[in-house]
């Protein structure tokens, strides 16, 4: 299969969107509608903005859509997992400081900016699922060994955000990590042993914390802060329904801070009630569960286990952190809430990934015929359908 | 298990958020409404103008000198602002220009989009000269602003006050003062500040999260000048002054329902030192002058009544003695009480033989009240003055009113926890030892015996357009005392034998009087002749006290003077007395002596020096 013609590539091309998984596609629509509109209600000039990312966001869901993932992957997950911790070190080094973090790379000569701790989620989960695959776990898991190489991979990037610093997205590729291998299975004995040494290490770790990191933990455990305060007050005075645009005094007389990214989720509920905002958390909930549900289905494939697993983790965790963040039950972080915050980054990513695993599953089903079979069943079709049409035309012109 | 134990955390984590969010705003929604619209309402006040004081003529007392605050543009830069401090100095030199540079610091926020006022206050005069020039300057903003004055300065201090600039603690306790930054600090001032402070007008507008403004929801007016109008006449008030001298006294002109026409407490102050902050040259001036011009003397210091008080112990005598108020006692110069040597002597070394009680408050012989009180006791008599205003407060309407002290058992043991002794209650029967009152007590005291009804000396005429309503308690004593002892009083002033002959008897209108001489020193028991009064030094001679009210058969008016260190009370006290009834009689003041007639009494009168000297001779010519 290695040696690809032009009519395989052209029959790749042409089959391969029929076994997309449209509902995927369908499920992520509303989310973005929601959120074009509450940016365009707080600010029309970002509105336009956040259309070109849907546009590119696109281009890049398509092209990774169609890329075969699952033949490269043996040299473009270890290829971009390493590229992208040498930009992580590179941030460490050369990196430009914005607000005392240093979490941002400048592309030299085009001013431009790129935050290498975005791409490497794409990275580090691509590179895990590459390892699973190619070393299935027995059927009570992994042991301590795999385990530990596995957990190396999750370890270096998180350190290296970790250091910027970037805690919350740090924390969330860590649990995204251990969330894919929790899933995939590890043996109880080693999630013991982690356990036991986490909550030895826990106060340790505390003490390494920056100053400023200590003061939003004790926030969020004393009396909230002022950007928490002003989104619960959005958020409650919201009520069940919400409030008109001219009412939505929090955030339209800018009472409420950040609201098109960190806090927009505050704004959704300030015009949109309790009823929005249960309507966009049920709309995350199907998505987790359709993601869940690929990677139930083809249990068997650990390619598609481990990066569906991961996508639902990712969003479970994103979404989660951000809105239990907005209400005052989690520290501020500066996490987005997925595919709905106004940002570029964090949705291309989203998008790629998407693309990713739209085409791992295309590319299962396809594999799941013989190709040849395939190959014509497509030409009895086409047959099938000249004569088809054919008939038709008699039937006109008689 | 693990996909169990996954969709456990999960499950639990979207209940736990859509509880949560169920409770903040479907539960919660109320309160958090109420924040909100907290957050884009703000309130503004708009500072009401302080009510102004004047006397029953129409003098003002305190008023609001106009004049224009300066305040320059918010978000200014360095360079600008600078150029535009300097061109208001260029116009106005007397300005500090670190001063407003640190207020313009204090003040300028990217919140604050006000001017920022950097100039208090600038004269009316001052401003209306270069107001065109600065006027159309965009960074310039002149606004018209109230600054308190005083006309009459030194003459009403003690009874108006002064306002100042208001502190942490009075900020607190009124959101007038918080707001208008100045507070009344002493007298009427003061007393009344509720009144002339007014209240604060508001306006709620509608603000983004930068305290920009966009919209105003509600206006409501300030409610301002509130006046008062005083019972003072200031005319007397200053003739009072010039007549004094420099000579520390107190002096309480009222009507016996209690209107204050004039008090004056001399040395005084001039208040208007105190409004805009006092130099430390000034205050040092009046910290070290010894006749305490900061005190109110007629409200705020304490004296004792010396022979004043005596018709308040005969008046006790009458009613908790049976009987014992007609006995006549003998006077032999002193008396002695049960084995102690020690004498209680009579101001005359004779003696005055045989006294009644006409007889003993015409003369003032001492000897009679040792008697009488030994006969009725401490607590009765303290019982009795208590009643009649001497050692509780007259209710005046000013603020921190001393109350003084008339003595009894109780009081002397909760004091220095001592029993009482006889011979202290023969001190305390002469207002001596414990006894300590305030001039304006005895003017109330003089009133009551006058009429038999105890007034509530009252300043304000109208507060803020309510007449003030004299406010008079009768107490009833035996009225055949009550008229013996009026008649001593009369004895007093027109009687060869009074103490007061020679001043208060050549009157137009019939005065009837007590004088007292209060010692400031005991004297020892060995000296038998006393060291005449004029030969003592200063600090260590008497107070000189009259108290008086006339015309005597329908009392109208009543003064109390006290001289400070004045000696004797007939020769010092009385013709300041004595001036002032003149005053009042050829002013018209007495009710069946219109102003024209006396007037044309007064161009007969032989000595237009004396007319002259009561300020009147411009009148005279018309």
């Amino acid at each position: 299969m290695s040696e690809w013609d032009w009519k395989d590539v052209s029959e790749y091309f042409r089959s391969l969107p029929k076994k997309f998984d449209y509902l995927l596609i369908i499920q992520i629509i509303p989310l973005l509608v929601i959120s074009s509109i509450l940016v365009k209600e707080i600010n029309p000039a970002l509105f336009h903005k956040q259309l070109i990312y849907y546009v590119v966001g696109a281009i890049g869901f398509t092209v990774a859509a169609f890329i075969p993932w699952s033949k490269i992957l043996w040299w473009f997950a270890p290829l971009s997992y390493f590229i992208n911790i040498l930009l992580l070190l590179a941030v460490d080094i050369a990196g430009k400081k914005i607000l005392g973090a240093r979490r941002w790379l400048e592309i030299p000569g085009t001013g431009l900016t790129v935050q290498p701790s975005e791409f490497i989620k794409i990275s580090v989960v691509l590179m895990l699922a590459y390892l699973i695959q190619r070393k299935p776990p027995s059927e009570e898991g992994y042991g301590f060994v795999m385990f530990a190489k596995l957990s190396a991979v999750i370890m270096i990037p998180f350190l290296l955000i970790a250091k910027e610093p970037d805690l919350g997205t740090a924390l969330v590729l860590l649990l995204t990590g251990f969330g894919i291998l929790f899933y995939v299975g590890v043996k109880w004995r080693v999630w013991l042993t982690v356990l036991i040494i986490a909550s030895v290490s826990a106060p340790l770790l505390y003490n390494h914390l920056h100053d400023y990191q200590k003061k939003r933990i004790s926030n969020f455990l004393g009396k909230p802060s002022y950007h928490v305060r002003q989104a619960l007050i959005a958020i409650g005075s919201g009520g069940l329904d919400g409030k008109a645009k001219e009412d939505a005094t929090q955030t339209q007389l800018k009472f409420l801070p950040i609201s098109t990214s960190d806090f927009i989720f505050a704004y959704l509920g300030e015009r949109f009630g309790f009823k929005g905002m249960l309507f966009v958390i049920v709309l995350y909930i199907l998505l987790i569960v359709h993601l869940l549900a690929i990677a139930r289905i083809y249990s068997k494939d650990y390619l598609i286990k481990s990066v569906a697993s991961g996508m639902a983790f990712l969003l479970f965790i994103y979404s989660n952190v951000n809105m239990y963040m907005i209400i005052g039950m989690a520290p501020v972080v500066g996490v987005p809430l997925p595919m709905f915050s106004h940002g570029g980054t964090s949705f291309i990513i989203f998008a790629v990934f998407f693309g990713i695993l739209l085409n791992l599953v295309a590319f299962k089903r396809i594999f799941l015929y013989n190709t040849d079979s395939k190959l014509t069943m497509i030409e009895k079709d086409a047959h099938k359908r000249f004569e088809k049409k054919s008939l038709r035309l008699k039937k006109s012109q008689e | 298990m693990r996909y169990r134990l996954l969709w456990f955390i999960f499950i639990l984590v979207w209940g736990l958020l859509v509880v949560r969010l169920y409770h903040i705003s479907i539960k919660s929604n109320y309160y958090y409404e109420k924040l909100a619209k907290e957050n884009i309402e703000r309130k503004t006040y708009i500072k009401p103008v302080r009510g102004e004081i004047f006397d029953s003529k129409g003098n003002y007392l305190a008023v609001n000198k106009l004049g224009f605050s300066v305040s320059i543009a918010p978000h200014m830069k360095k360079k600008k602002l600078s150029e535009v401090i300097d061109l208001l100095k260029s116009y106005f030199p007397d300005i500090n220009k670190t001063v407003m540079q640190k207020v313009y610091k204090r003040y300028n926020s990217p919140y604050n989009y006000k001017f920022i006022k950097v100039i208090d206050f600038i004269a009316y005069n001052d401003m209306i000269r270069y107001y065109s020039q600065l006027e159309p300057n965009q960074y310039i903003h002149i606004d018209t602003e109230t600054k308190r004055y005083y006309p009459f300065g030194g003459y009403a201090a003690h009874i108006v006050g002064y306002v100042g600039r208001s502190n942490r603690k009075e900020n607190k306790k009124d959101k007038v003062v918080e707001i208008v930054g100045k507070t009344g600090k002493s007298g009427l001032e003061l007393y009344y500040n509720k009144v002339l402070e007014g209240e604060l007008g508001y306006v709620i507008s509608k603000v983004n999260a930068r305290n920009k403004e966009l919209k105003v929801i509600k206006k409501v007016e300030p409610i301002s000048n509130r006046n008062i109008k005083l019972n003072l006449d200031m005319d007397l008030q200053q003739y009072i002054f010039k007549i004094l001298d420099k000579r520390a006294a107190v002096v309480v002109v009222m009507t016996v329902d209690g209107k204050v026409l004039a008090a004056v407490s001399n040395p005084s102050f001039n208040p208007n030192l105190f409004v805009g902050g006092i130099s430390v040259k000034n205050w040092r001036a009046l910290q070290n002058n010894l006749g305490h011009p900061f005190t109110n003397k007629f409200i705020n210091a304490v004296y004792p009544p010396g022979s004043v008080i005596k018709m308040g112990v005969a008046l006790a005598t009458s009613r908790f003695g049976h009987g014992v108020l007609d006995e006549h006692e003998f006077c032999k110069g002193y008396i002695t009480i049960d084995k102690s040597k020690h004498k209680f002597r009579c101001w005359s070394r004779w003696g005055h033989g045989d006294v009644d009680l006409r007889k003993s408050i015409r003369e003032s012989c001492d000897v009679y009240y040792y008697d009488k009180s030994l006969k009725i006791g401490i607590d009765n008599i303290s019982k009795t003055l208590h009643q009649i205003g001497l050692g509780v407060k007259t209710g005046i309407d000013l603020p921190r009113e001393y109350r003084g002290i008339i003595p009894n058992k109780a009081w002397k043991r909760k004091r220095y926890n001592l029993p009482w002794y006889k011979g202290e209650t023969v001190i305390c029967a002469i207002g001596q030892g414990y006894d300590n009152v305030t001039p304006m007590q005895i003017a109330r005291y003089t009133a009551f015996i006058a009429t038999g009804k105890l007034p509530t000396p009252m300043l304000a005429k109208e507060v803020a357009g309510k007449k003030v309503k004299p406010v008079l308690k009768r107490i009833w004593f035996n009225p055949k005392h009550f008229n013996t002892i009026r008649e001593g009083m009369y004895d007093v002033c027109n009687d060869r034998r009074g103490t007061a002959y020679k001043t208060m008897s050549k009157l137009p209108i019939i005065v009837a009087g007590k004088t007292g001489t209060a010692q400031v020193v005991s004297i020892p028991q060995d000296i038998k002749k006393r060291v005449k009064e004029n030969d003592l030094a200063y600090f260590k001679k008497s107070h000189a006290w009259i108290t008086t009210y006339a015309p005597y058969k329908h009392p109208e008016y009543v003064i109390t003077v006290l001289m400070e260190h004045g000696g004797h009370g007939g020769s010092s006290a009385g013709p300041i007395a004595a001036k002032i009834y003149k005053w009042l009689y050829y002013n018209g003041y007495f009710k069946h002596h219109p102003l024209q007639k006396v007037r044309e009494e007064l161009q007969k009168l032989k000595d237009i020096k004396e007319a002259k000297e009561l300020g009147l001779d411009t009148n005279v010519s018309q």
